[in-house]
């Protein structure tokens, strides 16, 4: 007979797959995010938008085992934080942080795809 | 097996379900899940939970309005409530808990610990043991 704990790991180890699944497809919702913000010229609501779902990736990640990932939205949820109440012009020096944040967030992601093939994540 | 019975309030699918998992299956408690502050407030009078979880950052109604909400209702005035927060939001802890939470977790939080975590809030707060535990 097994233990409740590990019943909820099988039942973990699945609800990671299926977030993992997911992942890239958040990840292009954000990049889109972020492309409005720059079509709308830094407009607040589509960075405040940009904010919040990294902020959500953020937490979520590093809930479902994977904290690197969680931790590479938070330092974009930061950068943003540390921007949004204050002029933004995404064609300064502000566009290229975000751009190479956002970077390091899907590679990332990609990286834990490719380490997350075949095997569950650890967890957070 | 505890009897608990936990109302998780959070807007992001992919947090309740972990920690309707987490709850359920390890600590063994009765487990509601709802989106939203307006949400909660409706599944209060009737699910009677003896601790809610409470997620800080939500659209529409917020965390702490709706812990301001939640005081006004009888069967919630003075429910243990827990905040369920973000790391970038740690130095807002002290905060919340003069908002009236009797705890702040953060997010992200081990699945697999939650439920003791919980329980160990809800002894705390009563001074007694989980019924059942």
């Amino acid at each position: 007979m097994t233990s409740p704990s590990a019943d909820l790991e099988a039942q973990l180890t699945s609800l990671r797959a299926d977030y993992a699944a997911l992942l890239p497809g958040k990840i292009a919702s954000i990049e889109q995010t972020w492309r409005a913000v720059l079509l709308e010229h830094g407009d607040r609501q589509a960075l405040k938008q940009l904010h919040r779902s990294l902020h959500i990736l953020a937490g979520s990640a590093g809930t479902y085992g994977l904290p690197s990932v969680s931790d590479k939205a938070r330092a974009v949820e930061l950068y943003i934080e540390s921007v949004v109440h204050c002029a933004f012009d995404p064609a300064d020096a502000q566009r290229d942080q975000i751009d190479a944040l956002l970077g390091a967030l899907r590679a990332e992601v990609e990286a834990a795809a490719v380490c997350g093939r075949g095997k569950g994540s650890d967890p957070a | 097996m505890s009897s608990l019975r936990v109302l998780v309030v959070e807007d992001e699918p992919d947090i309740r379900v972990i920690a309707q998992l987490a709850l359920e299956g390890v600590g063994g408690f009765a487990v509601r899940c709802v989106a939203s502050g307006a949400e909660a407030l409706n599944a209060v009078p009737e699910f009677a939970p003896d601790l809610i979880l409470l997620d800080v950052m939500m659209p529409g109604m917020d965390g702490p309005e709706t812990l301001q909400a939640l005081r006004r209702i009888p069967a919630a005035v003075d429910t243990p409530t827990v905040f369920l927060t973000a790391k970038a939001q740690t130095r807002d802890i002290d905060h919340l808990q003069h908002l009236g939470a009797v705890a702040v977790l953060t997010k992200p939080f081990d699945p697999m610990t939650l439920a003791a975590t919980v329980t160990r809030i809800w002894e705390k707060h009563h001074d007694q043991p989980v019924r059942g535990s």
